[in-house]
């Protein structure tokens, strides 16, 4: 920690020495980004960005996450498990944020084209860690259970819930993805957001917004992240 | 036999995908919109030769971006391992930078270094940083406190203790950070040309929405994929060489 405030304040000082107001916009200190920030926060912007960027994550992820779910369980095992990862294994390696120009191409600029790509891109995350987690389960524990009687509804169950703290790892790691993929799609074409938040930074010549941005970034990542675990948490004591 | 049905059933998986790809085409009958398997086949043979200047272009940026972080990231991560202090001290500063994407400090690489491969550079070593940072680090870090002890009982010290013990019993997480940082780049340098880079897979695609021709944006996303897929096993098999 103090090698980060120490750092903060080198920053600041070397900036207040070496460069003019001119320059100060060009490079910004940390006395300017906080300056900037209020100056978005306080005409609402901020606020603006931030909540059209999590709905669009919210809905999107939530969407790809509850398909990887289940496309992750149905692939773990069988013949019909196979046939169903082949196809997902071959478009897994082409990056979600490559989908965008085509998405724009089939829906547009919309709000539904954004929610596509964050879908697509957490779906993939999901169904992989679902698929891993539901292969771990260890047989012993599966086997045991038969032994003491339990007939297919208990066994299922005796999966599910081993293979939980898995599954929910894969919709946090879905919904970190989530972030990432949506600054990339709000880059190319949203009007509104934190990805534009940041790119207004170049566009105004103003880095502190996009300083401003990238904090706002920062903050919501880790935001989602506490939220889903503590989602998480509540699932895993209620079952 | 049993060799041939285990190939069998995700054959099966990938003709259904083709399949309904071929349908949902022929049913659309919109060329423009969705054009079907052949029509892609086409573009990539009919644009090879952008498609592999394009697939270069990025490949020797993910490739110097990345080259340069392990540079970095090697060292400093098993420093860190091996010295609590050190990492505390960094901790802080690393959290605190490692959630923003690397492809958002482009645009103000843009603003201050200007066009040119030089900030493409930095957004892959940004993005390939941190994954190859924290796996060098935990790769040191939990190698077993008695290998180590018991190495220096039997009289390693420094240098040596570092190379014949400490490094290679970091390794199998290290190539997992470096594995994980290839990848993680890969998708930054996509997103930096689809935002300003010039040149690369990623503004071939971008250019192929302009142009609107999803052919070409097909063919480019399945080189992208392709490549993805080839390095990553390449990585893959380094590593399984590298644990013998």
């Amino acid at each position: 920690m103090r090698l980060t405030v120490l750092l903060v304040a080198a920053w600041e000082l070397l900036g207040r020495l070496l460069l003019d107001a001119h320059d100060a916009n060009f490079v910004p200190m940390p006395s300017g980004v906080a300056v900037e920030l209020f100056a978005v926060a306080g005409s609402g912007e901020l606020w603006a960005a931030l909540w059209r960027s999590a709905l669009r994550v919210a809905v999107g992820g939530s969407v790809g996450a509850a398909l990887g779910v289940l496309a992750g369980a149905l692939g773990a095992s069988g013949r019909a498990g196979a046939v169903l990862r082949a196809p997902l294994a071959l478009l897994r390696p082409i990056p979600p944020i490559a989908w965008i120009p085509l998405t724009l191409l089939w829906f547009g600029v919309s709000e539904l084209q954004q929610v596509v790509i964050l879908a697509g891109a957490t779906f993939h995350v999901v169904a992989l860690g679902v698929g891993d987690a539901a292969r771990r389960v260890p047989e012993g524990l599966v086997a045991a259970a038969r032994n003491l009687g339990a007939g297919v509804g208990l066994t299922t169950e005796v999966r599910v819930r081993a293979a939980l703290p898995g599954v929910l790892t894969a919709v946090r790691e879905g919904f970190a993805v989530a972030w990432f993929v949506l600054v990339a799609a709000e880059f190319v074409s949203a009007a509104q957001g934190v990805g534009v938040l940041v790119l207004e930074g170049r566009d105004l010549l103003l880095p502190a917004r996009t300083f401003v941005g990238m904090g706002a970034l920062a903050a919501a990542g880790a935001l989602t992240d506490w939220a889903v675990r503590g989602a998480s948490g509540w699932l895993v004591r209620w079952t | 036999m049993k060799r041939l049905a285990a190939l069998g059933w995700p054959a099966l998986g990938v003709v259904t995908l083709v399949l309904l790809w071929v349908g949902a085409a022929l049913y659309m009958g919109k060329p423009h919109v969705l054009p079907g398997p052949w029509a892609v086949a086409e573009t990539m043979f009919s644009m090879r030769g952008p498609l592999v200047v394009a697939a270069a272009k990025s490949l020797s940026r993910v490739g110097v971006g990345w080259l340069a972080a392990a540079a970095v990231a090697l060292p400093a991560g098993w420093a860190m391992g091996a010295v609590p202090a050190l990492d505390r001290e960094l901790r802080a500063l690393l959290s605190l930078l490692r959630p923003i994407p690397p492809f958002v400090w482009l645009p103000l690489l843009l603003l201050w270094v200007g066009i040119g491969e030089p900030s493409s550079w930095m957004v892959c070593f940004v993005a390939a940083l941190f994954p190859i940072l924290a796996h060098a680090r935990q790769g040191v870090a939990e190698t077993p406190v008695a290998l180590a002890a018991a190495a220096e009982n039997l009289g390693a010290t420094g240098l040596h203790l570092w190379a014949r013990v400490r490094v290679p019993a970091a390794l199998p997480l290290t190539f997992t950070g470096l594995k994980a940082g290839w990848s993680l780049a890969w998708m930054s340098v996509v997103a930096a040309e689809l935002v300003g880079a010039d040149g690369g897979l990623g503004q071939l695609i971008l250019d192929s929405r302009n142009l609107a021709r999803p052919d070409l944006a097909m063919s480019g996303m399945a080189v992208l994929g392709a490549v993805a897929a080839v390095t990553g096993g390449l990585l893959g098999w380094a590593e399984r060489r590298v644990a013998e």
